[in-house]
């Protein structure tokens, strides 16, 4: 296991920095200029003004030293300068990552609460009207677009019931409250959990079908042992090792679907400064944020496998 | 393959029982998978209306109208008028255009991207197979909303650059899945027995193990393209797809972002996010079903 998780790391150092000098291409080819949008062409010697600015963002230099320079910066753990706020990215990151992750754990929560629930359900009561009706949500589930649920609920729950904010993560003036934050969290994290909970039901109740054929479970129902028991214990703890995989798998799915959530409701994470990074050009923290969410991927793939080891003993990874 | 599907059963397979042949099996297995069978209807339909968009409108989808603004559905405007006046019906139906063209051309060049990258890397194997499997590593490292929104940023919003940045992103899947299967094809006698009597590389690659992955690309693709149109709303939602004036779902839905729009005026954003989610479901169905027809040992 050691030496494994220890190849797979190596693995990834060509694939970071391939990932490295794919994101600077991208970001160089970026039209417009973060430099043009800072300085009116009104302001008096305007040119020299760019000319200036340029030379101290270190964008006259030739690209590969552009690279080379931002290589030597993440190499020390630094991600560079907002051109727009001057900020440091790693500073602008780390202030606004715990809202993210904060919107990400809950919508997983709930998507594999919700998502098992009714995929252990769907699979005992296979080839019923609740199998049909749950396999139907399921399809409706990843259909509907994360952004056009958000808006019916804000309609549905915020402007006509008036239940909870249509926005924000916490109401704005007043002291902190772990209620008040919880009562703001409630939609977005739901409009982020809808279409991973209908995937986790989906391959939760394909693995307990499976899982409820074998000869240990109709050996465990003979014994007497009660339902709930034999569906717990035998058969859930089994069929649960494939949904891990898939529940790993969808980490970079809730944080790309974070990006639209935290826009239409406000929430002040890294999914919006990146929306208004993107607005603004401002490259550094484009940059960051990209690298940031590969290495996410990168580092949950990984730790996907060792669970995914840990829990099946038959798996060996030599 | 989907004219095929879309023929009646004809009476000719009770007739030929015992010479029944793969493709007819599949037929009927899809036949009889109601909901994909509801989405194929459904998706027909949607077709349709793209393709006969101008004789379906009742309005230029661009005509402003300042003496009918914010008007709710009646009959002179059936999904009633945006905040310029234009009609909601005529531009949602125009909308169905964008979408569809974008899902069908963006999942055209994903699935030629996937297939030919798989299977050069599964028939070759070794350095080339590792070089290339690196390559679709990178691909997939970044999460698939962030790159498409970042590259999509950088070639400027168009619904051409829409389709290039869905179908250039997205291809890793299909290129992992037709890979995996090559590797397992190409040991097997059938391939063997190819080699053996002098048939090349290419040859064994175009007659033995492209017809092999056909119905795993189809599925894929399918749920591809209804993956592909949502990414296109998103884009789109984000003022990063489709520009203005050109109708499209996910910039309708762009437009009614404000509060009060949300709140007053529900006909300007309720029809067209019902329409990408019914497009998209149909599509899911449709793939369901050719997946439960074309695949019957997946569980999933």
């Amino acid at each position: 296991m050691f030496t494994y998780i220890v190849r797979r790391l190596l693995i990834s150092i060509p694939i970071l920095f391939g990932i490295t000098v794919i994101i600077f291409f991208i970001a160089s080819k970026m039209p417009g200029d973060a430099v043009l949008a800072m300085i009116s062409n009104e302001t008096p010697q305007a040119e020299d003004l760019i000319k200036l600015r340029r030379g101290q963002l270190g964008l006259d230099l030739p690209i590969y030293e552009q690279y080379g320079k931002w290589m030597g910066q993440l190499l020390q753990g630094k991600l560079g300068y907002s051109f727009q706020s001057g900020e440091s990215v790693n500073d602008i990151i780390a202030t606004r990552l715990p809202a993210t992750l904060q919107l990400m754990s809950v919508a997983l929560v709930v998507a594999i609460v919700l998502g098992v629930t009714l995929g252990v359900i769907s699979a005992l009561k296979q080839y019923t009207w609740v199998d049909y009706t749950f396999t139907f949500l399921g399809f409706a589930g990843i259909s509907i677009p994360e952004f056009f649920l958000g808006m019916v609920l804000v309609y549905g729950f915020s402007l006509e019931l008036g239940l909870f904010p249509t926005s924000g993560m916490v109401t704005a003036g007043a002291p902190y409250s772990v209620l008040d934050n919880l009562h703001h969290i409630v939609l977005p994290a739901f409009a982020l959990a809808i279409s991973r909970t209908a995937t986790f039901m989906r391959y939760t109740r394909a693995s307990v079908l499976e899982v409820m054929n074998n000869d240990y479970v109709r050996t465990a129902r003979a014994k007497g042992l009660n339902r709930f028991r034999v569906t717990t214990r035998h058969i859930l703890r089994n069929a649960m090792i494939p949904v891990v995989t898939v529940i790993g798998l969808s980490l970079p799915v809730l944080f790309g679907g974070s990006v639209i959530i935290e826009m239409i409701f406000q929430w002040p994470g890294i999914g919006l400064m990146f929306i208004n990074a993107v607005t603004g050009r401002d490259s550094p923290v484009i940059m960051g944020y990209v690298l940031m969410s590969a290495t996410i991927v990168l580092a949950s793939n990984l730790l996907t496998d060792i669970a995914y080891g840990w829990l099946d003993p038959r798996i060996r990874y030599d | 393959m989907t004219t095929n599907l879309t023929q009646p059963n004809s009476t000719a397979n009770f007739q030929a029982i015992k010479g029944e042949s793969l493709l007819h099996k599949a037929r009927k297995r899809f036949m009889r998978h109601r909901l994909a069978m509801f989405g194929l209807v459904a998706l027909m339909l949607m077709l349709a209306t793209a393709v006969f968009a101008p004789f379906i409108e009742r309005y230029p989808p661009n005509d402003l109208n300042l003496e009918a603004m914010g008007q709710a559905p009646s009959a002179a405007h059936w999904l009633g008028t945006d905040t310029t006046g234009r009609d909601v019906w005529s531009r949602v139906v125009h909308a169905s255009q964008v979408s569809m063209s974008v899902g069908l051309v963006a999942v055209s060049i994903s699935t030629f991207i996937g297939v030919l990258i798989g299977s050069i890397s599964g028939y070759a194997s070794g350095k080339v197979d590792l070089l290339l499997m690196r390559v679709t590593d990178m691909v997939m490292a970044f999460p698939s909303m962030v790159i498409i929104i970042t590259v999509a940023s950088v070639l400027g919003p168009s619904i051409y650059n829409t389709m290039l940045v869905i179908g250039v992103l997205t291809w890793p899947g299909v290129a992992r899945l037709v890979r995996g299967q090559m590797l397992s094809f190409r040991e097997q006698q059938f391939v063997l027995a190819a080699r053996s009597i002098g048939a090349t590389p290419w040859q064994i690659m175009y007659r033995h193990l492209f017809p092999n992955v056909v119905g795993t690309v189809t599925v894929a693709a399918t749920f591809g393209m209804a993956n592909a149109i949502l990414q296109e709303a998103a884009l789109s939602f984000l003022g990063l797809g489709v520009q203005a004036p050109t109708p499209s779902w996910g910039n309708m839905l762009r437009d009614a972002q404000t509060l009060s729009i949300l709140e007053g005026m529900p006909w300007l954003w309720l029809v067209p996010g019902l329409m990408i989610a019914l497009a998209v479901l149909s599509i899911n169905f449709i793939g369901d079903g050719l997946r439960d027809a074309l695949d019957p040992r997946s569980v999933l």
